[in-house]
């Protein structure tokens, strides 16, 4: 006998899940690493340090003209200074904040 | 994962519906596509569903917010079907509703909570006369199988959390996972504890029935066979202490889940919730020279007079009662430093 079931998620994801742009987030424009000043956001765990580190020698290799480490504490939102100061400094931050 | 061939449910609001050629067929699609936990479920019919939906007097279209990490808008409905999912009863939604409530909060961070290697899950901790009245324990094997509800509960916000925050596969990241991930709920012993209830300690009234949400990374057995409080304090303090249960954070949330014999000797002993609050906090910080290699997290520690902070500050220490009675084990839930605990009221039907 046929069946109708109520399935446990919201419509749209039922058509495609995960959308892979957050509603609160812009589409990301692509920068070219040849020449990119490019800071590393991390928060200062033995585990993303090693990762921030393999990163920065690829990035270097490739041609980023400089890649800085940004610390932050994995507990609390990086001020909006902070913010503002790396956005007029560099031109892509890659944030590796989790593990 | 593509459901597809879905239509909305007729006066629905936000839950899609798809026909199978029978139960057994509805029962095995629901599993190979990742809308359980891999056990088997209550099969959310339509009719199964607008009957529960109806009984617990809710408006199934009233919005809770966004479930991270793939932010799907919880709705009373979506809850529901979850709730219904993992064998709860109606009356057992408010319950769910509030702990999701909880839990949704920027301050609880419940996307680093579902996303991370580490084994976290969240343990609800209900309080307030209605725990009795919907069979919520927390007495004898509270967290163990047993026929009171806390494994129907906890399993529903488990679902909700899996399929509304689409926490499935490869999202949560958990390198070995945890049975706690199943469920994990329980309510707090208020008639056997020596103490105000827990909830009183978050500024709500003995008589609210309140959802608190804190995020456990592991619960350690505390096995202290003793009738002295300064001799049970030694084995508390060596149990937050031990390398390798956790990483000395020094932030989150951290809970002692006291049974009943232990609170008694503790309160006996003339200690009041907030002076083990504060005594705990000020001498479960670990000796930096006890962590000679660091640990991953060692850049955030907070190191005072050579020590490292167990967390934040006495206030993210908490104390509960649970279990049975005898003065044998009690547990610490160790806690991660991602977000902070959070509580809710239980959702009525007027709200």
């Amino acid at each position: 006998m046929s069946v109708r079931v109520v399935l446990p998620i919201p419509v749209e994801f039922a058509r495609e899940p995960m959308p892979a742009l957050l509603p609160d987030t812009g589409p990301i424009a692509p920068v070219p690493v040849a020449g990119a000043r490019i800071v590393l956001v991390n928060n200062r765990w033995r585990s993303m340090k090693i990762l921030s580190t393999l990163l920065r020698e690829r990035l270097l290799a490739a041609g980023a003209r400089d890649v800085e480490d940004q610390a932050a504490l994995i507990t609390e939102p990086l001020p909006d200074r902070v913010l503002d100061d790396l956005g007029g400094r560099f031109d892509a931050a890659i944030v590796g904040l989790g593990n | 994962m593509r459901h597809g061939d879905v239509t909305p449910r007729e006066g629905a609001t936000t839950a899609p519906v798809r026909s199978f050629a029978g139960a057994d067929e509805a029962a095995d699609w629901l599993r190979e596509n990742d809308l359980t936990d891999g056990l088997p479920v209550v099969l959310p019919t339509v009719e199964r569903t607008a009957e529960f939906i109806a009984a617990t007097g809710l408006s199934p279209a009233t919005v809770l917010g966004p479930v991270e990490p793939g932010r799907g808008i919880a709705t009373v409905e979506l809850v529901a079907v979850c709730a219904l999912m993992a064998g709860c009863r109606p009356e057992h939604l408010g319950v769910v509703l509030a702990a999701l409530e909880a839990m949704i909060r920027p301050a609880f961070n419940l996307r680093a909570i579902q996303t991370t290697t580490n084994p976290v899950a969240p343990l609800a901790i209900v309080n307030g006369p209605l725990a009795g009245e919907l069979g919520i324990s927390g007495g004898r094997n509270a967290l163990g199988p047993g026929r009171h509800w806390n494994g129907a509960v906890g399993r529903a916000i488990r679902l909700a959390l899996l399929n509304i925050g689409q926490a499935h596969g490869d999202v949560d990241m958990a390198t070995l996972g945890s049975g706690n991930k199943y469920s994990f709920c329980l309510a707090e012993d208020e008639l056997s504890s020596p103490w105000p209830p827990l909830h009183t300690s978050l500024g709500y009234e003995p008589d609210d029935d309140v959802v608190t949400v804190v995020s456990i990374e592991s619960l350690v057995n505390c096995c202290a066979v003793f009738d002295r409080a300064d001799a049970l304090l030694d084995m508390m303090l060596k149990t937050m202490r031990a390398p390798g249960t956790h990483l000395n954070y020094s932030s989150g949330s951290l809970i002692w889940i006291l049974s009943p014999g232990h609170a008694q000797i503790l309160a006996d002993g003339g200690w009041t919730r907030e002076e083990l609050r504060e005594y705990l906090f000020e001498q479960a910080a670990v000796p930096l020279a006890d962590m000679p290699f660091g640990n991953s997290p060692a850049g955030d520690w907070r190191v005072v007079d050579g020590r490292i902070q167990i967390t934040g500050s006495p206030g993210d220490i908490h104390v509960m009662v649970a279990g049975s009675s005898e003065p044998l084990h009690s547990a610490y839930g160790v806690g991660v430093p991602m977000g902070h605990l959070q509580s809710a009221r239980v959702w009525r039907p007027q709200r």
